[in-house]
């Protein structure tokens, strides 16, 4: 329902004539209003909700509500599946939220070709809409390409100068990463059922597929490039500022608000629960790529003179967060990324919002002309500042929230190492190579934190402070429709940083919970068991015998420095790693039926004791 | 022959009436056109063509419905749910093709109703084609559908280009035909037969056996009756892998693949199609490069999963199944990567024809790339009723507009149309995209159901090559999305005005909501072209297997094996 009201509003849009400006712009923000509460509905979403026999999705998504399912195309087991879990939720809301602000924004901004810009944007809202709630695999791919075609036109038709080139390689770029996920996602389907007829796509059958370590490993690659190109990932970002910077404002706002929670929507919900094996092997590889995005983010954005490719790369960085975030494994990071890509979406959305204003009023985003802005816009100055610390990451608003998370649960990370350390920097087996590793991603990453504010506070100082001059003099400031599309988003900016948990992380719980006890706890279970016995080989050869398994990392946060710090002085393991590593027993690759028999039993006692405490007091 | 000739019989002419009756309105079209004075409108031809493609696709759909199952004129034809299925394909590009040609030809200045009439005649040639039991039953429809479009192509007869592309075409048609002739004449050489189903059966016989010397025995009949054994196994002992089956056979079933390459456009059989699309009328283009493509498709699996069903043929090292892999992959590549550098819309539309042609032709591969693989057929017939609807529909929107008489060709032409010409910008961008293989059109799941089947081999050679065409995709991505910029991101210089009609729009709203709808809801196309393959391939194989059983290499003739597999269906339909 929420998902086909834009598109029914885009077709009743066709039928409207081009030079109603005025009509286009009412009726797509009717559209989008509704769309937006009707969607309130889902906040009715219990955070407390378990079922592992739950109609259609069953125990891949015990935590999922408002399941649906019609049938679409029989012959091949694709289903029209959807549904709302504690980590789509958000972004669900996040995205009808941020439509009617972004229709509201283009009142003035876009004259020409008024009626395809509002029909593209509500095509793109249902493209969106569809691609997060989708809980079969070729429903999921046919929104995930439905989002592209619009925001092509977006870009292209009322972008800026490069538009054409930002939008073609925008496109290309998405569509090389999809294609062969989409032969992946074949690949997998095959392995659904015995026969023809007990073919599925639905995710749940999905996740039941027995893969081996090979498969897994071409597999996710082949899903995390199309991801990564998506979030974008550091090496493959390069569509992102350009895209970004040609993109209309509205464009902009969709691109970074939602279009690139895409990349980590899909991790979290395909790739990564599709292939735990190989999550854990890869980790490190995307942990780190991720923590390279996040600091070369930033410094590359240090030194934009255009504010809005300031902006773009400051996006990079943040996604660089969230990609850091699902890697490391632990349920604080993932929540945490979660909250970065919905505080991102807000205060991204918003510097966009605000770089938008400027533009439209002076023509210009170079940081060069620009200056004193405070002084002849107060009302401007004001949102623009919060918005800024949001995307910077201060404490009480909702920036730091997510990133905070994200730094504390990936140096508890178990899984972000690389599991063969002698191939990496650190030296043969050295504890750096193992919950170290983690640890070092983590400081890093929050070097990035800092450098976020660098660049945001003085793109900010130079803008808005000082002597009025350059173009900047004729800076009026916001009007009340203007004020109406950011008013709300500083609301909710500020909202997420005070009250977190209460409001928004409490429906996240269970389903992060599950997502890495059910779906990626073989992965980790594997790696952690390997390594340990690896430790306590290299332990019993290199010192003495009872020395403690390394990759245990029952250590606390605090623990963990000390600990990681001094034992970078262990000494290297020399030649004989390798034929350790060949003795390393296999451990199976997905839960068997007792597995999960256990997993289930172990959920319902713990549904028990909760129960349980309750009662007792 | 005369002693097949006498199972011709009333109830054939109930089996063929679709076929008669698009003939009777051709030759109808051709009467109506002399008993008119020459000032009068022309647009009425049109839809007495469509009348007349629109009642024998109703009564296709019916015999489809019924599900016929029987041999006609003999063991000429086959009347199945495959042949039916193509033949509702084709006669949907021949009624977009007469709904698109009207006021193009009109701006032309060369409405005459020859033109509908011409391809009437080749819509039957068509029929017969998909129908063909018999390698000479499938020569007279390949032809009989050739030369009209020859003639369509140079319809133009006062333009060079037009008489160009009708030469080349026409030049390069022959050889092909002439190839397929002496490919027969090969394979009759060997097995004694043009019927498929014996071809197969004396194959099977001749051709495998001999590749062990203890199996001679079983083909002494075969060489009695041919007196080429000694020849043949020779051959067959040494030589190239593509000749284990036998050096003639071989040649012969080279030179028929050969010539149905051509029909289809592969990779590098393809020579002739930028400039035969470039020059012929856009119209004209809109039927030959669909209904043409379909038609001969199912010529080669006609051909190709019955005689040539046996292990050497299709399996064995370099067999067709090998051959038309190779083919496909190229074409796929060197199609999509040709396109990129054209400026000209019609040339771009022709080399993605050809990329079109490698993505069908992987469908076939990865269908006979196992005996259970046979039922992906359906994704082949899906891909070519979506790609009929796209293809025509892009040649249509081309033909909407015009210069003065001119064609409209060019990016630059196309520019800006958008904003003049919404409507037909937006079917165009349905078009293309669908041709991109993006969804929500139907051009997605034809893309995935062929990727889909060769996937589903399991066969890493397979899944290479649908990755190969996946990433070939992406190129193509690339140009589509230039025709697209060039309609809504530029602005043009040269004015283009709209030569449109009510029959022209009405078959853009059709191309559109086919492939939209595909697209979204495609299980009644796919269930009916799934029934379709299933019921044609179960019985064919049923017929093969019915000459199998029986251990006598003797050649036997049809009668004693061919039935119909399900009699109570066809009851009313064959003779008893």
């Amino acid at each position: 329902m929420i998902v086909f009201l834009p598109l029914l509003g885009a077709l009743l849009l066709m039928a409207f004539p081009r030079e109603e400006k005025g009509l286009l712009r009412h009726t797509t923000m009717a559209f989008m209003t509704l769309t937006f509460f009707i969607s309130l509905g889902l906040l009715g979403y219990d955070g407390s909700y378990f079922n592992i026999d739950a109609p259609f999705v069953g125990e891949a998504f015990p935590t999922m509500q408002f399941v649906e399912r019609y049938g679409w195309i029989q012959s091949l087991g694709a289903s029209y599946l959807v549904g709302v879990d504690g980590i789509s939720l958000w972004l669900v809301m996040l995205t009808t939220f941020l439509g009617p602000l972004v229709v509201l924004s283009t009142y003035k901004a876009v004259e020409h070709r008024v009626k395809e810009f509002m029909i593209m944007l509500l095509v793109l809202q249902t493209g969106m809409l569809g691609a997060l709630v989708a809980l079969d695999g070729l429903l999921f791919y046919v929104f995930w390409e439905m989002m592209l075609i619009p925001m092509y036109f977006l870009i292209g038709i009322w972008g800026g100068k490069e538009r054409h080139y930002a939008a073609m390689k925008f496109f290309i770029y998405t569509m090389v990463g999809s294609l062969l996920m989409l032969v992946a996602l074949l690949y997998v389907y095959f392995g659904t059922g015995g026969d023809a007829a007990s073919y599925s796509f639905a995710l749940s059958e999905l996740f039941k597929v027995e893969l081996t370590g090979t498969e897994q490993t071409w597999l996710f690659a082949a899903f995390a490039l199309a991801f990564a190109i998506k979030v974008p990932l550091f090496p493959l970002h390069t569509w992102l500022p350009d895209a970004h910077v040609q993109a209309p404002t509205a464009g902009s706002v969709i691109l970074a608000g939602v279009l690139l929670k895409m990349g980590t929507y899909g991790l979290i919900r395909y790739g990564m629960p599709l292939f735990p094996e190989a999550v854990t092997t890869f980790a490190p590889l995307l942990g780190g790529l991720a923590v390279v995005g996040v600091v070369y983010g930033a410094l590359v954005a240090m030194v934009q003179k255009d504010v809005k490719k300031l902006v773009a790369y400051s996006s990079v960085s943040h996604l660089g967060f969230c990609v850091l975030g699902l890697m490391a494994l632990t349920p604080m990071a993932v929540e945490g990324s979660l909250y970065v890509m919905l505080a991102h979406g807000v205060a991204t959305g918003g510097l966009f919002l605000c770089v938008g204003v400027i533009y439209e009023r002076l023509h210009t985003r170079d940081i060069a002309e620009l200056g004193g802005i405070s002084a002849v816009a107060p009302r401007f100055a004001a949102m623009f500042m919060i918005i800024v610390f949001m995307s910077a990451g201060v404490p009480g608003l909702a920036g730091f929230v997510g990133e905070f998370l994200v730094i504390l649960g990936t140096s508890q990370s178990q899984v972000l190492h690389l599991g063969t350390p002698q191939l990496w920097f650190t030296g043969p087996s050295g504890p750096l190579a193992l919950e170290g590793f983690a640890l070092v991603m983590a400081s890093i990453s929050a070097l990035g934190m800092i450098f976020g504010a660098v660049y945001l506070l003085w793109m900010f100082q130079r803008v808005m402070f000082g002597p009025v001059k350059g173009k900047a003099t004729e800076m009026t400031d916001l009007t009340g429709r203007e004020l109406a599309y950011l008013v709300p988003l500083v609301i909710l900016g500020v909202l997420m940083g005070l009250f977190p948990e209460t409001l928004f992380m409490n429906k996240m719980h269970r389903s992060v919970d599950h997502f890495l006890e059910s779906h990626m706890r073989p992965g980790v279970e594997a790696k952690v068991t390997a390594e340990q016995q690896q430790a306590r080989l290299t332990g019993s050869l290199l010192r003495e015998p009872s020395a403690p398994p390394a990759g245990g990392a029952q250590a606390d946060d605090g623990g963990a420095k000390p600990q990681g710090d001094g034992a970078t002085l262990r000494p290297k393991a020399g030649t004989l790693i390798k034929d350790r590593v060949k003795n390393i027993p296999k451990q199976p690759l997905r839960l068997n039926a007792e597995q999960l028999k256990r997993l289930r039993e172990r959920i319902q006692q713990r549904k028990n004791d909760e129960g349980g405490d309750g009662a007792t007091p | 022959m005369t002693e097949l000739m006498k199972y011709a019989s009333l109830t054939d002419l109930r089996l063929l009436a679709p076929m008669i009756l698009v003939a009777v309105v051709a030759c109808a079209l051709l009467m109506l056109q002399v008993f008119q004075r020459a000032a009068a409108s022309r647009t009425y031809l049109a839809w007495v063509a469509v009348a007349g493609l629109a009642a024998a696709g109703i009564d296709t759909l019916y015999l489809l419905g019924r599900g016929t199952q029987s041999f006609a004129m003999g063991q000429m034809l086959f009347v199945d749910g495959f042949a039916l299925m193509v033949n509702l394909i084709c006669i949907f590009g021949a009624i977009l093709a007469c709904l698109i040609s009207p006021a193009y030809l009109a701006d032309h200045r060369m409405a005459r109703g020859e033109y509908y009439a011409l391809i009437l005649f080749s819509v039957v040639g068509m029929m017969v084609m998909a129908a063909g039991a018999d390698l000479f039953a499938i020569f007279i429809g390949l032809e009989m559908m050739s030369i009209p479009v020859y003639c369509l192509a140079g319809f133009f007869r006062h333009s060079n280009r037009s008489a160009e592309a009708a030469m080349k075409y026409f030049f390069l048609g022959a050889i092909a035909s002439a190839i397929f002739l002496y490919g027969i004449a090969l394979l009759y050489g060997v097995t004694g037969t043009t019927n498929l189903v014996l071809m197969a059966r004396a194959l099977d016989a001749g051709g495998v056996s001999q590749l062990s010397p203890n199996d001679v025995a079983g083909a002494s009949a075969l060489a009695a009756r041919t007196g080429l054994l000694e020849f043949v196994g020779v051959q067959a002992g040494s030589g190239l892998p593509l000749f284990k089956l036998g050096m003639l056979p071989g040649m012969g079933l080279v030179m028929v693949l050969v010539a149905f390459a051509f029909k289809v456009a592969l990779v590098p059989f393809h020579m002739w199609t930028p400039d035969a699309y470039q020059g012929s009328p856009s119209s004209a283009v809109a039927f030959m490069s669909t209904a043409v493509k379909a038609a001969a498709f199912a010529g080669l699996i006609r051909v190709f999963f019955v005689a040539f069903w046996g292990q050497p043929a299709r399996l064995s090292g370099t067999g067709w199944v090998g051959v038309l892999f190779f083919l496909a992959l190229v074409s796929m590549v060197y199609g999509n990567l040709a396109a990129i550098v054209q400026k000209n819309v019609k040339r771009i539309l022709a080399y993605s024809s050809v990329a079109h042609g490698g993505y069908i032709t992987v469908g076939v591969v990865a269908a006979a790339a196992g005996p259970t693989q046979v039922v992906n057929l359906d994704g082949v017939l899906f891909y070519l009723v979506v790609y009929t609807a796209a293809t025509a529909g892009a040649f249509g929107v081309l033909a909407y507009f015009g210069k003065r008489g001119e064609e409209c060709q060019t990016l630059e032409d196309l520019s800006g149309i958008a904003e003049r010409y919404p409507g037909a910008a937006l079917a165009m961008t349905i078009f293309l995209l669908s041709s991109a293989g993006i969804p929500p059109t139907g051009g997605f799941l034809a893309k995935f159901y062929v990727f889909k089947a060769a996937i589903q081999t399991g066969d890493q050679a397979f899944i290479g090559l649908a990755i190969a065409g996946v990433l070939a995709s992406v190129a193509g991505v690339y140009y589509y999305l230039k025709i697209i910029m060039a309609m809504y991101m530029k602005t043009g210089r040269r004015r283009v005005q709209e030569v449109s009609g009510l029959p022209l729009r009405l078959a853009l709203t059709i191309c559109a909501a086919v492939t939209l709808l595909l697209g979204v809801y495609p299980s009644p196309v796919l269930n009916t072209a799934r029934d379709s393959v299933v019921g044609a391939l179960g019985w064919s194989a049923e017929v093969r297997q019915g000459l199998n059983a029986a251990k006598s290499p003797r050649i036997l003739s049809l009668e004693d094996a061919a039935r119909p597999a399900d009699a109570a269906s066809t009851a009313a339909l064959v003779k008893p």
